[in-house]
């Protein structure tokens, strides 16, 4: 599998307009090296105990083995160590990627229903809502608070970063930041009924000028 | 239950300990404790979760202590031994998977 | 006594009639184990060709061979049946065939209970089949997440149908846990200590004892949703107190130990079937028994890895990603305690071991992309794409389905007697290898490309045609796969050349009987000196066919086994079973009847139903016991032991404390939603608290005291023989805990909220509820022994039916107590009279 993934990964196969493996974020990016690294952990790991699976088939002679040495080597000390570094890694970046302690420059509602989304923010001039669109500036932190009208749904923007459910009666808060202006597309990622599959939108991230106008009350 | 004891005590108190933490939580973050920072970087919920913590730890060192004392009665080997990889388990998987009781706590 | 006598004696004790009546009536392991695995089999079939239809619906993009409404139907269906018709009944199946002939036993403990679970898995998946046909099957995903699922969202049938045909199956699950802890622990042949038990009796161990505490989340996730549907008590509606999140906590403290229940066994055949292929006892006995217990608890930390999405604080998503983590050690640990055994033995390259291979490398895979996914971020961007598709396929194809051919190709000697020709089976192997990869290695590149799960089409444009163009074919190859095992395993059976007694040169017990088995398994019982029985003993087939063993001739057309002390294995009672019944599928029915009723809501039906299920539990209870003391039995090779009723550690009393484990966790999970929705659930507190009526309270703890006491001394009188003041006593009992339930009942009445309105009024009213049911079944127990004493069915030898009903009735005050003690702390203050 890796080396087909590792292949994919540098081919042209890897951009596309949902590719999580063609990151515009800080968050994306963030879990993107995350995921090189554990694909080369695992690698290591599944060379060694497969690679060992095939050895003691040729073998093919009765030997006397270190039970301890397979035991607490093979089953404790590799899997342990491996673990640990991985783990270490991502609570981190995952403490990085909640931004507890980080103050977004704009605050946006993403209320899903059955199958639309619906992007509210606050301007100078009033609240300003979308559906299926959402409007950010680009290179700034924004949080959005999602939430649902009905059933549960998920707020999916694959180039931006993870993914948080719209949940009824609770109001969940995502950080995304596009580096560079431009479409990127998001998916609602929770099974939600019929309409599943149709509910897709947008996250339109403007540049400064752009994102003035738009402050001003301009139309995008 | 002596048995039970014997092979799973450890184990037992990993899974009282795990889930007291876990509620914890969950209990500590619908009172606002994390929101309310108390020393450095630490809020109020490190300050109930951590106690808790080395709470437990202790305890599964005293279960581990305890069922690895020779001379029980119909000693068999493998019970001994299945006893003391639930009592290492039980030590660790309180000390690993509590660990991120350390980090500094909040709620979102 | 000749072989042949002796096996014409006991086949007469423990055969089955001729026909149907035989089919019906059979509580017989073998046949019931059979009958499991293969229906299992039929429902692998189903769920694979309904994987044929997604996978011809996603091969090309904008396809319209379905649309969304069914192809809904097809995912859920196609995950439901996979999960609760086949992997789970096909382990209860091979561990009822195998675990009576590896562990030296002539049946299961509770065999009626075998038949029972049976029929409820036949017909609980009629009622799913059926709601197929129709077009009306299930369709909110095989977890059913609420609010989806509730009636709002899904008004038709199709919840119900998944809520009520799965839960019937799950009775059949919760049954064979039961039955297998027991029977693991106690009726074992004499001498074979816990340390001696072959390794696969360990794993079914563990296996059922996590059934044990792993179901009842479930089990209670599906009734309070069916109530919700039902009747509006809004446990998961968040405009009225509920939680959406409540089911998926519920769902996923079942839904994660489900992986390892599927993957515990499976690993048990690995441990067994590989040491013979490689010709080297397991190494590491000690380690792997170790290490599935820890599996067993920290596979029960885990299940919030499923919700890392849903808006739980980033620590205690931390606190589940490292418990994630670490379950893979246990695992880590047996893989390496094979290779050491392969590394000490002479691997052979025969089927099985091939088949292992398929797994190695397979379930490798999965579980490092499983612990992938226990990294929060990387699970944000994966979870709920194809890439999590992907790796659930690579661990249980890979952790359930290869070990599993292999040990039906290890097996099938012992199973059909005849042996298949291996390169049918090598051919098998190879087109469901490349298959496999080739439909699942390319999807989690879908997955990192974006294509979330469960969508019934998708644009061209976005990366994805190729790939799902190439699993689409690798499907299909693995299908062909699929259908050359049974073809192969079909043409063995058939036309397969007759197998040797122990083709495979096995030491462990089930290779010590005639092919087929005959329907008492062991002529007599061995005594077991070391793990590997025949090693050592070549003759031991032979000598135990000749009655040489223990229990070897048939004692007044008694169904006889032996049951020994759970850690030494000393024996210490003859278990006697009883024979074959129409019992089980009779009652089966009745509760076919009850879940239809709900089904169907023609609500009036069900209470009555329920009726009819305690009657027949009435009759399954007095078929049991003695009317006389019969005192220690010869049991052969010098050695004698009294029957099952006489001895203090009857299966029956360990079955209880099973089922009371079962129902407690069902209980402590109905505690834990309640404590869940007051801490988290939005609209809490609730605008109307309870306010407990004082005289009610005072009343039920009363009741409670006078039923405890009354209880204790009619056992203390029955101990004393003084039967006569034993059943005015337990009538004492009787008396005071009906009027402890009426107090209960007018506690509800008087001072709780209408269910409707609020959760809080709906999780109160299932305390009270809780409540009264088991208060009704320990009114029926207390009336079943006090008619036993009149019958004279209890002596002061024969006290195992007042000591189960103690166990019982203590819980059940407690159950009661303790409920109201939950309803009235947040109540407390508006206690009025």
């Amino acid at each position: 599998m890796f080396p087909i993934v590792g292949l994919g990964l540098v081919g042209a196969g890897c951009s596309g307009p949902l590719s999580a493996l063609d990151p515009a974020g800080p968050a994306a990016g963030g879990i993107f090296t995350l995921m090189s690294v554990l694909l080369a952990l695992a690698t290591l790991s599944f060379v060694v105990i497969f690679g060992l699976f095939l050895l003691a088939l040729r073998r093919n002679r009765g030997h006397s083995v270190s039970l301890r040495l397979f035991l607490i080597g093979g089953g404790l000390v590799f899997p342990l160590s491996l673990l640990t570094v991985a783990t270490v890694y991502a609570v981190v970046l995952g403490e990085r990627i909640t931004g507890a302690r980080e103050t977004p420059a704009l605050t946006v509602e993403a209320t899903a229903q059955q199958w639309r989304w619906q992007f509210t923010r606050q301007m100078p001039s009033g609240s300003v809502s979308r559906t299926d669109i959402l409007d950010i500036p680009a290179g700034r932190t924004v949080a959005v608070m999602v939430s649902s009208d009905d059933v549960i749904h998920s707020f999916w923007v694959p180039r931006l970063g993870g993914k948080i459910d719209a949940i009824p009666g609770t109001r969940n808060r995502i950080l995304i930041r596009a580096d560079v202006p431009g479409r990127y597309g998001g998916v609602c990622a929770e099974f939600c009924g019929v309409g599943h599959t149709q509910m897709s939108f947008a996250v339109v991230a403007h540049d400064a000028a752009a994102w003035d106008r738009l402050e001003q009350g301009g139309q995008p | 239950m002596a048995l039970v004891k014997r092979l799973v005590g450890g184990l037992l108190v990993w899974a009282l300990g795990f889930n007291a933490i876990y509620a914890a939580h969950g209990l500590g973050c619908g009172m606002g404790w994390g929101e309310r920072v108390v020393l450095g970087p630490l809020t109020a919920l490190n300050l109930a979760l951590i106690p808790l913590w080395l709470l437990f730890l202790a305890a599964a060192v005293v279960v581990l202590r305890n069922s690895s004392r020779p001379g029980d009665a119909g000693n068999e080997r493998l019970l001994r031994q299945a006893g003391l990889i639930g009592g290492w388990a039980g030590i660790g998987g309180i000390a690993l998977m509590g660990a991120p009781a350390l980090l500094p706590a909040h709620c979102l | 006594m000749s072989a042949l006598k002796l096996h014409g004696e006991l086949d007469a004790i423990w055969g089955v009639p001729r026909g149907w009546r035989g089919v019906l009536t059979s509580v017989n392991h073998s046949d019931l184990g059979i009958r499991f695995m293969v229906a299992a089999g039929i429902y692998f079939c189903i769920g694979g060709l309904l994987a044929m239809l997604i996978r011809a619906q996603l091969a090309t993009p904008r396809s319209a061979f379905v649309g969304p409404e069914i192809y809904n139907q097809i995912f859920t269906m196609h995950g439901s049946l996979m999960m609760f018709m086949f992997a789970i009944p096909f382990f209860e199946g091979l561990a009822m065939y195998m675990l009576p002939k590896l562990l030296g036993s002539r049946d299961l403990a509770f065999p009626r209970l075998s038949a029972f679970g049976w029929w409820c898995y036949l017909f609980g998946g009629f009622i799913l089949l059926v709601a197929m046909g129709l077009g009306v099957a299930p369709d909110g995903g095989w977890f059913m997440y609420t609010p989806l699922a509730s009636k709002t969202y899904t008004p038709g049938i199709n919840a119900d149908v998944w809520l009520l045909g799965i839960t019937f199956v799950e009775v059949s699950a919760v049954c064979a846990s039961i039955e297998i802890t027991v029977s693991v622990l106690k009726l074992r042949a004499p001498g074979m200590s816990l340390g001696k038990m072959p390794i696969f009796a360990w794993y079914i161990l563990v296996t059922a004892l996590m059934m044990v505490v792993g179901f009842p989340p479930l089990i209670l996730a599906s009734t309070l949703l069916e109530i919700e549907r039902a009747f509006g008590w809004p446990f998961f509606d968040p405009q009225r107190g509920g939680n959406p999140l409540l089911w998926q906590h519920l769902f996923w403290l079942f839904g994660h130990p489900e992986v390892y229940i599927i993957f515990l066994p499976a690993a048990g055949v690995v441990s067994t079937v590989l040491p013979v292929m490689v010709r080297h006892p397991l190494l590491g006995y000690g380690w792997i028994v170790g290490s599935i217990l820890v599996l067993g608890f920290f596979s029960f930390g885990l299940w919030v890895h499923h919700m890392f999405a849903t808006g739980i604080p980033h620590l205690a998503l931390a606190l589940f990603s490292v418990a994630s983590a670490l379950v893979a050690v246990p695992s880590v640990v047996q893989l390496f305690a094979w290779l050491a055994t392969m590394w000490a033995g002479r691997p052979q390259m025969r089927l099985p071991m091939l088949y292992i291979a398929g797994f190695f490398f397979t379930f490798l895979l999965g579980g490092l992309t499983g612990v992938m996914l226990a990294m929060v971020p990387f699970n944000w961007q994966v979870h709920d794409t194809a890439f999590v598709t992907a790796h659930l396929h690579y661990v249980l194809v890979g952790g359930f389905v290869f070990p599993m051919l292999a040990g039906l190709y290890y097996w099938l000697p012992r199973l059909a007697a005849r042996r298949s020709h291996p390169l049918l089976g090598q051919l098998a192997f190879w087109l469901i290898f490349v298959g496999f990869n080739a439909t699942f290695l390319v999807m989690h590149l879908t997955g990192l490309l974006g294509m979330p799960r469960r969508v019934s089409t998708y644009e061209s444009g976005l990366g994805w045609e190729w790939l799902n163009l190439f699993s689409s074919i690798g499907s299909f190859v693995m299908t062909f796969g699929f259908a050359t095992v049974v073809i192969d395993v079909g043409l063995a059976i058939a036309f397969g050349r007759r197998s040797s007694r122990n083709p495979w040169r096995a030491s462990t017990l089930e290779w010590a009987m005639p092919i087929p088995a005959p329907s008492y398994n062991f002529a007599s019982l061995p005594h077991v000196e070391s793990r590997e029985p025949l090693d050592r003993h070549h003759r031991l087939a032979r000598s135990l066919a000749q009655g040489e063993g223990y229990l070897g001739r048939g004692r007044c057309g008694l169904r006889e086994t032996t049951g020994v002390d759970m850690i030494s294995g000393e024996v210490t009672e003859v278990v006697i079973l009883p024979g074959n019944s129409g019992l089980p599928i009779v009652t089966a029915l009745t509760l076919g009847v009850f879940f239809l009723s709900l089904l169907l809501g023609v609500y009036w039906l069900a209470p009555a139903a329920l009726l009819a299920v305690t009657a027949l539990a009435w009759r399954w209870a007095s078929a049991l016991g003695a009317q006389a003391d019969l005192g220690a039995l010869p049991i052969g090779l010098g050695q004698a032991v009294p029957p099952h009723h006489e001895a203090k550690d009857a299966p029956g009393w360990w079955g209880s404390i099973f089922a009371l484990i079962t129902d407690a966790t069902f209980f402590a999970s109905l505690l834990f939603g309640y404590a869940f929705l007051a801490t988290v659930g939005p609209g809490w507190p609730p605008p109307q608290l309870a306010q407990p009526s004082l005289a009610a309270t005072v009343v039920v703890f009363l009741a409670a005291l006078a039923a405890f006491l009354a209880e204790r001394s009619a056992l203390t009188a029955a101990q004393n023989g003084r039967l006569q003041d034993a059943t005015r006593a337990y009538a004492g009992a009787f008396g005071a805990l009906l009027f402890g339930l009426l107090a209960l009942l007018a506690f509800g009445w008087l001072g709780l909220p209408s269910p409707r309105d609020h959760a809080y009024g709906a999780v109160t009213w299932m305390l009270v509820g809780y409540g009264s049911v088991h208060g009704f079944v320990a009114l029926v127990m207390l009336a079943f022994v006090m008619r036993r004493i009149g019958t004279g069915h209890v002596s002061p030898a024969r006290l195992l039916e007042p000591r189960i009903v103690r166990l019982w009735l203590h819980y059940t005050l407690f159950a009661m107590l303790l409920g109201l003690v939950a309803i009235a702390i947040p109540g407390a203050a508006s206690w009025r009279w």
